[in-house]
């Protein structure tokens, strides 16, 4: 290869499109010696992922685009990778095919011949096909659809160097191949008469896509296409032709959409009957073992539920070790250090022990439990297990007018709102999914852990592990309920059907998972040093300052010269407005600070409860009774979780429905909080 | 079927169904002890084993699960459905081995725990959680597990 042709190559674009779980994630990490986030379960890719991959010298981008079965318009990732590869024209598309699944694998490679894209096939879980009895001739199948195809393992990292090489020589030779699909003679002549059509009254449109592609799609009726071509100067004169040609077809063809899709699935079948060959009678699968029970419609919910237990168990139980040894380092021996320091001013030393460390070593303490939690469910993810939880709940949420698909932003909420929102995306159904992307938030994440353990363990002491799962029951059924009255009356609309790809079950890769727990526990503490360091410096301000002006450090140390700091009228503000629920204004002002992220809640208890030498815990005992600490921790896990994820409604639906979850959110806690305690009082309950 | 994975499936299931007559058993003293605790004035009604069957929901819930699933193992092969009664008898087995290694992970947590704080350690404390029912069955689940793996060979590998 020439010098010239290196320097050309490095400016290249390679994007890899497949099915869900069907291992993108895992391909793009073997090319790319990158990090990208690998799960067993659909929906894993959210958002397109770059990263670079090197073949001898040369330095190409990868895009790891969204998983999709189709190139429709009807779901936002969908339409994302299909944009992305109109709009960037990556020089080459890298289908993944589930050799498992090869028939609806190949319905997307099919759609990405007919766009006109460069395709290398990249025939995956070559392994997991032969254990089910087939194999795939993938010379056959090159020859059939004029493509570079490469089987490969990417579990194994077999196979990944040969794609490295296809993609490279798919860079120098670009095969298309638009007219894979025959729609037959009368659907043929009307594509071929809109192609020229096209061709000549929007020639800019056709040097953007394929002309025949655009053809297939305005008589499919995709609402995209229809839109840009209603745009141009000759739009109206190009949709009435397209009328013309859907009224010749429809003596033919009754419903034309259907019938199109049907052509492809058609094509589809037809190539893996020819190159799918039987090698052995299959093995009953571990897979289909384990599902018989793990989505049996009686056993499946107990023992999903008991296996939630076991994650918190492990969570919170095991991590206990460590969660006292930050303690005492953190709250006992630096504050001590801190405070004996000679040579510092009283007010820097009560700012440092007092204020930062207080705050911050109130929430550090989690570290562990939250690392554990996210041990176990990487795990439970990389098994497999996750897209169960999402099938066995499938039918409770569509009792609740809810898509099935919107149990897996709930899951993922469980550790963080942030990414749940965003993974509405999959839900097709426009209503649903900003209903799914609502309803989110009141997932229980990992940030509301904290306060759970702080409040439980101090008021409910033997019951803290049933009420904080009570509490994770709580956030679901109410997302439930929510859900329901929201497409009840604002998003009104039929319910979608679900169709999950359920993956097979595999043993976790240990990498995978310390690298997930990583990243997500990073986060944890990256937060820990940015947004409560700077929630507590703001608590421990407006604890020294008040409206009479500096109380000095001493107010930490006297509960009635802090009540006259700015904290103080903050926090007596807010207990006259939750006077019902008896709330301490301590607390008050805690949940006031909540607003930015739910870790200051607890930063903010650090501060205010660790008045003088009295145990934070202690305080919390005093302050509140069991069902009024129940009634706290109900607020905290209803009213809105973070600014953060409030950010994420707001790009994801726009700001009148971040302001939307905004208020109902608040008006739900402060009413879920009052009915607790109006109905525990009504039942003796203190 | 061989006879060998013959035998070894009707060893299995009459294990599973003493194993799970033993979780539901437990798990509904379990629930008892539990309601016993909320419901009842404190110190009235004493419970039943509470030391090593302590009244707590989740555990409950664990419990029962497993012992429906191992039921259900024996349900089905009467029923001469060999591969779902397979089925049950291989999850049962496998989450009451990751119940019982839970509660040994957290019997060894804790007496690190107190190591760490400064608390005494009892052999008496430690004894009770070793020998707390999720676990003292756990360690006869383990069997159950094992002839399940057996008559996978022989009746699904073989093929």
């Amino acid at each position: 290869m020439s010098v010239v042709s290196d320097i050309k190559l490095k400016r290249m674009k390679v994007a890899l499109a497949g099915i869900p779980n069907v291992g993108k994630s895992l391909i793009f990490n073997q090319l790319t010696g990158g990090r990208a986030w690998v799960g067993n379960w659909p929906g894993v890719t959210v958002e397109k992922k770059v990263g670079k991959i090197r073949i001898g010298d040369n330095e190409l981008e990868v895009v790891d685009l969204p998983g999709i079965y189709s190139l429709t318009a009807y779901s936002v990732d969908e339409l994302i990778a299909r944009n992305f590869i109109v709009e960037e024209r990556p020089n080459v598309v890298v289908c993944i095919l589930n050799a498992a699944n090869f028939e609806r694998s190949l319905y997307l490679a099919i759609s990405l011949l007919e766009l006109g894209a460069n395709v290398v096939l990249d025939l995956n879980m070559i392994d997991i096909a032969e254990n089910e009895g087939y194999e795939v001739d993938y010379v056959r199948l090159q020859s059939i659809l004029k493509v570079p195809v490469v089987p490969t393992i990417a579990t194994k990292g077999y196979g990944i160097d040969e794609l490295k090489k296809a993609i490279l020589s798919a860079m120098k030779e670009r095969r298309t191949y638009v007219g894979i699909v025959d729609y037959g003679a009368d659907v043929e002549r009307e594509i071929r008469r809109l192609k020229s059509l096209l061709e000549e009254l929007a020639p800019g449109l056709c040097r953007k896509y394929p002309s025949r592609w655009i053809a297939v799609k305005l008589l499919e009726g995709d609402e995209d296409i229809l839109s840009k071509v209603s745009k141009l100067p000759h739009g109206s004169r190009m949709l009435e032709e397209v009328e013309r040609s859907k009224r010749s077809l429809r003596r033919r063809v009754e419903d034309l959409e259907s019938y199109i899709t049907e052509c492809r699935y058609r094509k589809a079948l037809e190539i893996a009957q020819q190159v799918l060959k039987r090698i052995k009678t299959p093995e009953v699968t571990l897979t289909d073992l384990l599902d018989f029970v793990l989505t049996h419609k009686v056993l499946g919910m107990p023992i999903a539920l008991s296996i939630m237990y076991l994650l918190f168990r492990f969570s919170f139980e095991v991590s206990a070790p460590l969660v006292d040894t930050i303690d005492i380092v953190m709250n006992h021996w630096l504050h001590d250090w801190l405070l004996s320091l000679p040579g510092l001013p009283e007010s820097l030393k009560s700012f440092l022990a007092d204020g930062i460390l207080a705050g911050i070593g109130s929430v550090l303490v989690f570290l562990p439990v939250i690392a554990f939690f996210f041990l176990g469910f990487a795990l439970l993810e990389d098994v497999g297990y996750m897209a169960r939880i999402a099938f066995i709940v499938d039918k409770i949420f569509h009792s609740f007018h809810l898509p099935g698909k919107a149990a897996i932003p709930l899951v993922i909420g469980f550790g963080c709102n942030v990414p749940a929102v965003m993974a509405a995306r999959t839900i097709e159904d426009e209503n649903e999914r900003k209903v799914a992307a609502l309803i989110a938030p009141l997932s229980s994440c990992n940030a509301r852990l904290p306060v759970y353990m702080v409040i439980a363990g101090a008021v409910l002491r033997a019951y803290a592990g049933a009420v904080i799962l009570s509490l994770y029951a709580l956030g679901i059924l109410l997302a439930l309920i929510v859900g329901w009255l929201f497409r009840k009356t604002i998003f009104k609309g039929p319910s979608t059907g679900f169709i999950l790809e359920l993956p097979p079950y595999l043993s976790p890769k240990l990498s995978n998972v310390v690298f997930k727990t990583w990243e997500r526990t990073k986060r944890f503490l990256f937060k820990a040093g940015t947004v409560i360091l700077l929630g507590v410096i703001v608590v421990w301000l407006l604890s020294v300052s008040g409206p009479g002006g500096y109380l000095g450090p001493k107010a930490l140390e006297a509960p009635e010269v802090l009540e006259r700091g700015w904290v103080g009228v903050i926090g007596h503000v807010l207990a006259w407005a939750f006077a019902p629920m008896k709330w301490d204004w301590r607390a008050c002002a805690a949940l006031f600070f909540g607003f930015i992220a739910k870790e200051t809640v607890v930063g903010t208890m650090g501060i205010l409860y660790g008045v003088g030498e009295e145990r934070v815990t202690e305080a919390i005992m005093r302050s509140f009774t069991p069902l009024t600490g129940y009634a706290y921790m109900a607020f905290v896990l209803i009213y809105v979780p973070c600014l953060a994820t409030i950010a994420m409604i707001r790009n994801e639906l726009g700001l009148k429905y971040s302001l939307l979850a905004l208020i109902y959110e608040v008006i739900l806690a402060y009413f879920v909080a009052l009915s607790i305690v109006g109905i525990g009082h009504l039942m003796g309950i203190r | 079927m061989s006879n060998e994975g013959s035998r070894i499936l009707s060893v299995a299931i009459s294990t599973s169904l003493i194993i799970g007559i033993a979780y539901i058993t437990s798990g509904l003293i379990s629930l008892y002890n539990w309601s016993v605790m909320i419901l009842a004035p404190e110190g009235m009604v004493k419970g039943i084993l509470r030391k090593y069957i302590p009244g707590d929901l989740g555990m409950a819930l664990i419990l029962l699960s497993i012992g429906l699933t191992l039921l259900a193992a024996v349900y089905y092969k009467l029923r001469q459905s060999i591969t779902k009664s397979f089925s049950c008898l291989t999850v049962g087995s496998t989450l009451a081995i990751i119940t019982m290694s839970m509660q040994l992970l957290t019997v060894l947590a804790s007496t690190i725990d107190s190591l760490i704080i400064g608390d005494t350690i009892t052999v008496e404390g430690v004894q009770l959680g070793v020998l707390r029912i999720d676990s003292l069955l756990g360690y006869v689940a383990i069997l159950l597990f094992i002839m399940s793996l057996r008559f996978y060979d022989k009746r699904f590998r073989a093929k």
